[in-house]
């Protein structure tokens, strides 16, 4: 947006019409990276309408180093993983004590793999989206910006504080998470056999 | 190559940033591989449906956000008076964010090993903690500053036992956000502001904001923190 820096610096001398300008600018991305992360419409409003909270408040501070978006994505991203830290601490409080007796089980594939042609049924979108969602947090959020926000490696290596060559690493490892989550029908998948990633990512 | 190490080559190809030479690699591989190109297909048409997924953005969403940054506006407005009053006597202004800094590293001078013991005196509770603010003039600007901190019951207590002006809100997680400033593995962070105005407006916009004297940042200093 060739005349974004103009509306921030509307925004900076008082003008809340041009905050607004901003918000309906990025609320697609900012609420679909929410919903993406989260799973649930509700929070996903709450944690977005939160990031544009925070980027509003913080406005002042931002000294236009990166982009205007790519902030706004850090803002967000921060808030959903917060949030999501905060679900698992009360989950693990409520289901300790079922982790305990169910532990040995899980931590073992109940079945053979499936071959690669038959991971992902046509269509089905379903079960894609049950596999994100058992995805680790940050190889979620990767995922979701590569693919589903169409960000560039730069622009994520910014958001999450990462390298360039990192970024191509960890991409490996989501997607590779990604396809034993399905490969296993979502049960508990043992981790991964390669080492690519530690020497990509020791390279750098 | 075995289909382990082709996962960087697959998922570069699908990103567009393989070399030509990874390219290649990737080819010859696929070529002879069907499970790779299986493996390939998936991945392809995975990214597909994930882009397709439609998501509406609720009607409101907007209004939702001005109406609460209206309210964050007319709460400021009466704040703002206390807030001038007490940044005019900040020159350089500490910005400490962050809770539970209770496992911090020892301090090394006599003079803060002195502040220290009267820190330690103090009762701990669950709802400040008190950050010590260290000064390192010969490490880089943000990594200058280390902080040390244990909890105390009365922020005021602290402030007039020490003689420095010690301001305290909350809303950490707000100011954390709102500056993309990482939380520390003990659950520490810290914001270094050198310009009083700066200081200022950051405290009429936010919560969470420790003044401490510029005098005292060459030693050691104090601020309060309430815990998240």
């Amino acid at each position: 947006m060739t005349n974004e820096r103009e509306w921030i610096e509307k925004v900076l001398s008082g003008d809340q019409n041009a905050f607004a300008h901003l918000v309906t600018e990025y609320e697609k991305q900012v609420y679909h990276l929410c919903l993406r992360m989260v799973g649930n419409p509700e929070d996903a409003e709450d944690l977005a309408q939160e990031a544009f909270f925070k980027a509003w408040k913080g406005l002042k501070f931002y000294k236009f180093e990166s982009s205007f978006s790519t902030w706004l994505y850090r803002l967000t991203t921060n808030a959903c993983i917060d949030h999501l830290r905060k679900q698992k601490r009360q989950m693990t409080v409520s289901l300790t004590m079922d982790e305990e007796e169910e532990g040995q089980e899980l931590d073992l594939p109940d079945r053979e793999p499936l071959p690669e042609d038959r991971l992902l049924k046509k269509e089905d979108q379903q079960q894609l989206q049950r596999a994100m969602e058992k995805l680790e947090e940050d190889a979620r959020l990767i995922l979701t910006l590569r693919v589903v926000e169409d960000l560039s490696y730069e622009q994520i290596a910014q958001i999450m504080d990462l390298k360039i060559g990192t970024v191509k690493s960890r991409l490996a490892r989501a997607r590779e998470r990604l396809k034993n989550i399905l490969a296993y029908g979502g049960n508990k998948v043992p981790s991964s056999s390669s080492n690519y990633t530690e020497r990509e990512e020791g390279a750098q | 190559m075995s289909c382990d190490e082709m996962i960087l080559l697959i998922s570069g190809h699908l990103d567009g940033v393989n070399s030509q030479e990874e390219e290649k690699r990737l080819q010859e591989h696929l070529a002879e591989c069907a499970s790779c190109r299986d493996l390939l297909a998936v991945f392809q048409k995975a990214e597909v449906l994930l882009k397709e997924q439609e998501m509406t953005v609720p009607v409101d969403f907007c209004a939702g956000v001005m109406a609460r940054i209206q309210e964050e506006t007319g709460k400021k407005k009466r704040s703002f008076r206390l807030w001038t009053t007490l940044a005019a006597s900040a020159a350089a202004v500490v910005l400490i964010l962050g809770a539970g800094a209770l496992s911090m590293p020892k301090m090394a001078s006599d003079g803060a090993a002195a502040v220290m013991e009267e820190q330690e005196e103090l009762e701990e509770t669950a709802e400040y903690s008190v950050a010590k603010v260290m000064y390192d003039a010969a490490a880089e600007p943000m990594e200058a500053y280390s902080v040390t901190g244990a909890s105390v019951a009365a922020p005021q207590e602290l402030a007039d036992r020490l003689g420095c002006v010690v301001v305290c809100f909350d809303h950490f997680a707000d100011v954390l956000n709102a500056y993309a400033v990482e939380k520390a593995e003990d659950g520490t962070c810290m914001y270094v502001l050198t310009d009083t105005n700066e200081a200022e407006e950051l405290s009429q916009a936010h919560g969470g904001v420790i003044y401490v004297p510029a005098e005292t940042l060459n030693e050691c200093a104090y601020a309060i923190v309430i815990d998240e």
